[in-house]
């Protein structure tokens, strides 16, 4: 019985430790990408129940990511939260993405909003 | 005079006039008539006299031819017989007959024998020779030629007239020859006049005819007397009227003039009886004419009178309203009726009158008012001139010491017809603004518009001429070269003026060098831009640094957080306490970048609405829930009020209503130390829905109220940590209601606590499109 498995696009290191911690404790499998490029190349070979998406990244941006997300029919399930500083960007988005979550996050709020993420069946793989 | 005396007099004159006119009319005729019969009667009377001379005559005849042809008679002729005398003829006998002497005389003429008697001593006298003389001389008496015939007549002989009468002796048969002549005679006497008057009852007297010493009246009776006029009727007097003819003798000569006067009985009685008609007429006529008068002066004049008198006393009394009175059914009645009607309707035209007179006199004094009001203004617009004027003068110098003060260029243009322009008036300011001398300007309208201005410019200024020959006011700007070669910069104001009397349009043009001004402006645009930089520089800023801020934030709130749940390992108690002040902190600071941030959306008119529909009571309940935790914290209970009537649904920004809430909820918690918050929900009328929080805290000062709303403003500054803010808050919250089209008012008095309302129109829900 494995986890529902949890991207998390996040280039500050810190604040991708908390995210890992919080969804961890949400019994989440955790996947830490701090580039978006990476990010994206991630994406073609796993299939994560929930994405954590920054916005601002290095390489390819978190709204390009969205867009391939939202593109791709496999990733039709995948729930994206994203997690920004910038509270305008993150309001345009607001309609694609599944949860806005602006900078700073709560870990107990981010844990407890990934515990109702998770899906009903979890016998299925990562 | 009045109508009585007019009448009596007019009566008077009619009377008067008509008895003088019947008097003489009477007069003429009566009188005349009476004159004729008097004259008729008096020509009878003397025609009866002399009838009674021809009856004394026929008497004498009789004798004669009773004497003469008898035979005794004749015999005694030719024997001259004594016997015949003393038989026949005594004195007796002459007596007997009344005779005063019988003569016979023969064929010759001479006398046989006489006998002659004084009939008044009746005594015998001889035979009168003056007789026997006047036979001798005429032998007329005694030619007979027949014996029958006989003559008889008056001879007049010295002694006096004498009646004879002659016979020639014949026979007793009237047998001839004739042998003489008898002749008797009788003087006319007195007493055989005496005897005639008394004959004939009148009273005659006898003149000769050829008398020398006639009385008057005889002498005019002679000189009158014609043989076609026998007859003379005089009146002597009043009382007496005398005939007068004229008595021939046997010769058809006149002999005697005869006067028979007679009383004037005829006329005297025509003359009384004129009098006795004119009297009784006098009367008459006064009888009639105070029957006239009486009548007239009851029907008539007395009413007349009455009815002056009631007119004239209504006149006096100048009362219309008084009436006359009316008796019977004549043309008085009728005039005192139509005088009464005459008075009603006098009555009513005074009455009329009366009113507008009242009215004229209102309206004369209300045109007094008026004029007296409007002389008064008069006045006070005579002394406004007068100052105008005087404060005109003063204008007038002023505007020269102005005009020679300001170093603007003035100039008055006048345009009579398209294309033509006239300078009116040219400061001399132009010289300075320009450099070039007034001359060259006030010589050639055009040298402004062809030479001063920059090429650059010239098509604006010529609009600019344009639209001011067309009566537009119009202002432009323009550069002009000045003669040095210097590049300025002016204003030229122009101001238009229809000249009604002139029939042109007069120009007001004010030129100013406005090349600091331009300057000026050019430097602001410059620093205006700068600023504008400046803001979105800052906003940019604020935004990036909002931005970097809030991921270091994440990690201290993560980690301490995670610390606070002993994610690390179990804390001591003055760990947790130190975690949950970072926590705080955290959490603090996070908010106040979230307002500096809004602060600046707001400021650069970047924050954008997100309308939708949304459920007005989850949202202040869900906001409530939320808030609930600090309210306990601090003791203080929070309730909601929620109208049952507000729509279940509304149009607007959920997030930024909730944001608005829990302003102005935390700020109620933060400022109320006991009792409680209170959350209203409800429709305070059919267009608008309102959000109220009110609270029990310390109230808001008066002159706190005013400035609360502005950024980083607070009521004082000595508050303590618990309560401390941003400052931001409230004006967000102020701006967040104006962008949404609502209102923000605050009832709050220190000590009573504090009411917030907010309320927005009421929008239909738009269907979104997905």
């Amino acid at each position: 019985m494995t986890n529902p498995l949890a991207l998390i696009i996040e280039d500050d290191p810190y604040l991708a430790t908390i995210f890992a911690e919080a969804l961890q404790i949400a019994e989440f499998e955790t996947q830490v990408v701090p580039d978006g490029r990476a990010a994206l190349a991630q994406l073609t070979t796993i299939t994560p129940a929930v994405v954590i998406l920054d916005l601002h990244l290095p390489g390819v941006s978190g709204q390009m990511i969205l867009q391939q997300i939202r593109a791709d029919k496999r990733l039709a399930k995948t729930r994206v939260l994203l997690a920004t500083a910038d509270a305008l960007l993150a309001e345009t988005l607001q309609e694609q993405a599944d949860l806005v979550l602006l900078k700073p996050i709560s870990f107990h709020q981010l844990r407890d909003l990934a515990k109702r993420l998770r899906p009903p069946d979890i016998t299925g793989s990562g | 005079m009045t109508l009585r005396q007019k009448t009596l007099l007019i009566i008077s004159i009619t009377l008067v006039g008509l008895i003088t006119l019947l008097y003489f009319i009477s007069q003429t005729i009566l009188l005349n008539s009476f004159t004729q019969l008097e004259e008729q009667d008096v020509r009878q009377n003397v025609q009866r006299v002399t009838a009674a001379l021809q009856d004394k005559l026929a008497t004498l005849d009789s004798i004669a031819g009773d004497w003469a042809p008898w035979d005794d008679t004749y015999k005694f002729v030719m024997d001259g017989n004594e016997t015949y005398i003393e038989s026949n003829l005594q004195e007796s006998t002459l007596l007997n007959f009344n005779i005063n002497a019988m003569l016979f005389l023969n064929t010759a003429g001479e006398l046989v024998f006489g006998k002659a008697i004084d009939l008044q001593t009746q005594t015998a006298v001889d035979t009168p020779p003056s007789l026997q003389d006047h036979l001798a001389n005429n032998t007329l008496i005694l030619s007979h030629t027949t014996p029958q015939e006989g003559l008889s007549g008056l001879i007049s002989l010295p002694e006096g007239p004498l009646l004879f009468a002659s016979h020639p002796i014949v026979t007793s048969n009237y047998e001839g020859p004739i042998h003489g002549t008898l002749l008797v005679g009788r003087y006319l006497d007195a007493a055989e006049i005496e005897s005639l008057a008394e004959q004939t009852h009148l009273s005659i007297s006898v003149r000769r005819f050829d008398e020398a010493q006639l009385p008057p009246d005889f002498q005019a009776a002679r000189t009158t007397l014609a043989p076609d006029s026998p007859i003379l009727v005089r009146p002597l007097d009043q009382q007496n009227v005398a005939g007068y003819t004229i008595i021939e003798d046997v010769y058809g000569q006149p002999a005697l003039l005869l006067k028979v006067a007679l009383p004037r009985n005829i006329y005297g009685q025509g003359q009384a009886s004129l009098s006795y008609f004119m009297v009784s007429f006098l009367v008459s006529g006064l009888v009639f004419g105070w029957v006239i008068l009486l009548l007239l002066e009851k029907e008539v004049l007395s009413r007349l009178s009455q009815l002056n008198w009631s007119v004239k006393a209504i006149a006096e009394a100048g009362n219309s309203a008084g009436r006359v009175k009316v008796f019977g059914n004549d043309e008085l009645a009728s005039l005192s009726e139509n005088i009464n009607k005459m008075l009603t309707a006098l009555g009513q035209s005074e009455e009329a009158l009366r009113q507008t007179h009242q009215e004229l006199e209102i309206r004369v004094e209300e045109r007094t008012a008026e004029l007296s009001q409007s002389n008064t203004l008069l006045k006070r617009e005579i002394q406004e001139r007068q100052q105008a004027e005087h404060a005109l003068r003063q204008s007038e110098q002023r505007f020269r010491h102005f005009v020679s003060s300001i170093s603007d260029h003035i100039y008055v243009t006048e345009i009579t017809e398209p294309g033509q322009r006239l300078n009116i008036y040219l400061s001399p300011h132009v010289e300075p603004l320009t450099g070039y001398p007034l001359d060259k300007f006030i010589a050639d309208w055009s040298f402004w518009p062809s030479t001063v201005i920059h090429p650059d410019d010239r098509a604006a200024a010529a609009a600019q001429a344009a639209r001011l020959a067309q009566g537009q006011n119009s202002e432009v700007e323009y550069r002009l070269i000045r003669a040095n070669g210097d590049i300025i910069w002016v204003r030229d104001s122009g101001r238009v003026e229809r000249d009604a009397v002139r029939q042109s349009l007069m120009i007001y043009g004010l030129v100013s060098d406005i090349t600091e001004r331009k300057q000026a402006e050019a430097a602001l645009a410059l620093a205006h831009n700068q600023a504008l930089e400046a803001s979105r520089l800052k906003t940019e800023l604020l935004a990036k640094v909002s931005h970097e801020l809030r991921t270091p934030l994440g990690a201290i709130l993560g980690f301490a957080e995670m610390l606070e749940v002993d994610l690390y390992g179990p804390l001591s108690d003055k760990k947790r306490q130190m975690t949950a002040k970072i926590i705080d902190s955290t959490q603090y600071l996070t908010n106040l970048v979230n307002e500096l941030l809004d602060q600046a959306q707001l400021e650069a008119g970047r924050l954008r609405l997100n309308i939708r529909p949304f459920a007005p009571a989850d949202l202040v309940n869900n906001t409530l829930a939320r808030m609930n935790v600090l309210a306990q914290a601090k003791g203080l209970s929070l309730a909601t009020d929620i109208d049952p009537d507000m729509p279940a649904m509304l149009q607007g920004d959920a997030a930024r209503l909730q944001q608005i809430l829990v302003n102005l909820i935390s700020n109620a918690i933060k400022f109320t130390p006991a009792g409680g918050v209170r959350v209203r929900l409800y429709c305070p009328n059919a267009d608008y829905w309102a959000l109220q929080v009110s609270d029990t805290g310390s109230g808001i000062p008066k002159e706190a109220q005013g400035y609360i709303f502005e950024p980083f403003r607070q009521v004082d500054g000595s508050m303590t940590r618990v309560q401390a803010g941003t400052g931001l808050g409230l004006s967000i919250v102020k701006q967040l209601t104006i962008l949404m089209r609502g209102e923000i008012t605050l009832e709050s008095e220190v000590g009573q606590g504090s009411t917030f309302t907010i309320s927005f129109p009421l929008e239909p829900i738009q269907e979104q499109i997905a």
